[in-house]
């Protein structure tokens, strides 16, 4: 019987559609992943990334069962960098409000909450108004008083998590003429709304800041411009 | 703001790039894996892949072209074509697919959608209709790629589809498609009207005003195939087109 891989980048395989395409960026950007389904595979984990897409309560399903959710609220508690990628990032947060209550990670205090009420849903009272956010829009960082417009980035996704502390909130982006937070980060916790393996080489950029060059203190949104401006 | 899109609209049969009118009478254009590249690094915002000769093999073919554009392209991928189940979705997804384009298969079984938004969540799923004008104000649905009817009507049969998980619609004008004489405005206003989801509109594009002239009707996309396939226009005049109309898109050139 071989020995189970002890992942150094490691993505969290929670039965969801984007981790394949995540794992064909990582590896674009040099980075040989390892799919991890098992709590051992964390061990030695550098850092770990955690990609969704779909539903939030079959997700957690899928952590708490294998008992992976432990293992990754054990890695954060250690310093493990941990990057949630769509899904991924709303896991990270307390609960979710899809189809009843779902309790996340509880790594970032906050809520998930659909981006159209179901009363909205049901009335045509803005027809423009849509339920699902899909397509390219505008991250603009919210830091030290200025609102820099940092690129585009590629969305699709009908939930929004809510922090409690907006201190974790490093860009936002608008739908529905609302803002929502779209990147949030506390200490070595990261979490992305936008899909970075599907925004050609701005969302490369952001992968690759992440694995190669990521520090635990905040973003300020020069070094967050400076980003934006890498290409790959 | 969000953004409008363009996507380039790829028929593939077998490893071939192909084009038709009125989704019959296949010419074959090249490689779809050379066109992806260079939609990609013209700033293309979207792909949609659709297998045009599924029905005949009774499945989807198109994982090894999709796999290999997924490796090199980091845009969201969309794939059609029979697709019958939530296995033929996983195994597309797992091929690299964003998104999952079901037409034929959620007309004979509605639930089928409601099935794929349950595993990777309605933004996953693609509602794909082939319109043909009845009248002024009506169309019909038609599947297996335009060829057979069905009675139904597309508004309604669209509206239904939304409540049972759609999460976007691809709508194709059968009559305008690959005859590059414009789309069917009528067509796209009558469902940009009622959607809450996004609506991406097909068929019938001849020049970048025609990419504007659709999204004066609200659509979310445009996707664009006999234009971009046969160099009439590129990428950059597409959207140069639409910026000058004064719509939100995204650069052309990386």
């Amino acid at each position: 019987m071989s020995e189970i891989a002890k992942a150094k980048i490691a993505v969290i395989d929670c039965d969801s559609g984007n981790l394949p395409n995540v794992c064909r960026a990582l590896q674009l950007l040099g980075v040989d992943p390892v799919i991890v389904n098992s709590p051992e595979q964390l061990i030695e984990a550098e850092k770990i990334v955690l990609p969704g897409v779909g539903a939030y309560a079959h997700a957690m399903e899928n952590l708490n069962r294998s008992g992976l959710a432990a293992a990754i609220r054990e890695s954060a508690v250690k310093g493990t960098p941990v990057l949630g990628i769509c899904l991924g990032m709303q896991l990270l947060f307390s609960q979710s409000h899809e189809f009843g209550i779902t309790s996340g990670l509880d790594l970032i205090s906050g809520e998930v909450l659909p981006l159209m009420s179901a009363e909205a849903e049901h009335t045509d009272v803005e027809c423009s108004a849509k339920k699902v956010h899909i397509g390219w829009n505008e991250l603009h960082a919210p830091k030290d008083g200025v609102h820099a417009y940092l690129g585009d980035v590629y969305f699709a996704h009908s939930y929004h998590a809510v922090p409690e502390n907006s201190d974790t909130i490093l860009a936002r982006s608008d739908f529905n003429g609302k803002q929502f937070v779209a990147w949030v980060k506390q200490d070595n916790v990261c979490g992305l709304q936008f899909h970075p393996e599907k925004s050609g080489a701005m969302g490369l950029g952001i992968l690759k800041q992440f694995i190669f060059n990521f520090s635990p203190e905040l973003y300020n949104s020069s070094q967050l411009q400076a980003l934006s401006q890498q290409a790959v | 703001m969000l953004k409008k899109r363009l996507v380039a609209r790829l028929d593939v049969k077998g490893e071939n790039l192909i084009k038709g009118i009125n989704l019959e009478g296949l010419r074959i254009v090249g490689k779809p894996g050379e066109f992806a590249q260079y939609y990609y690094e013209s700033g293309i915002d979207e792909l949609l892949y659709i297998d045009s000769v599924a029905s005949l093999y009774g499945r989807n073919n198109l994982h090894e072209v999709v796999a290999k554009a997924a490796e090199k392209v980091f845009i969201p991928i969309t794939v059609g074509g029979g697709v019958r189940s939530v296995d033929d979705a996983r195994q597309l997804v797992l091929a690299g697919a964003d998104k999952i384009a079901i037409n034929t298969a959620a007309v004979h079984r509605p639930e089928l959608l409601t099935e794929v938004a349950e595993v990777y969540g309605s933004q996953a799923v693609v509602l794909s209709v082939q319109a043909v004008r009845q009248t002024a104000e009506q169309w019909e649905v038609f599947v297996e790629n335009g060829r057979e009817s069905t009675g139904l009507d597309v508004i309604s049969w669209i509206r239904k589809a939304i409540d049972l998980g759609a999460g976007e619609i691809l709508l194709t004008s059968v009559d305008q498609e690959g005859t590059q004489k414009g789309m069917d405005l009528a067509l796209i206003k009558a469902v940009t009207e009622f959607s809450n989801v996004p609506v991406i509109a097909s068929g019938g594009v001849g020049s970048p005003n025609d990419f504007c002239d659709a999204l004066q009707q609200d659509c979310d996309a445009v996707a664009v195939a006999s234009q971009l396939h046969y160099k009439s226009a590129s990428v950059a005049q597409f959207k140069q087109c639409a910026k000058q109309a004064g719509y939100a898109i995204r650069g052309a050139v990386q």
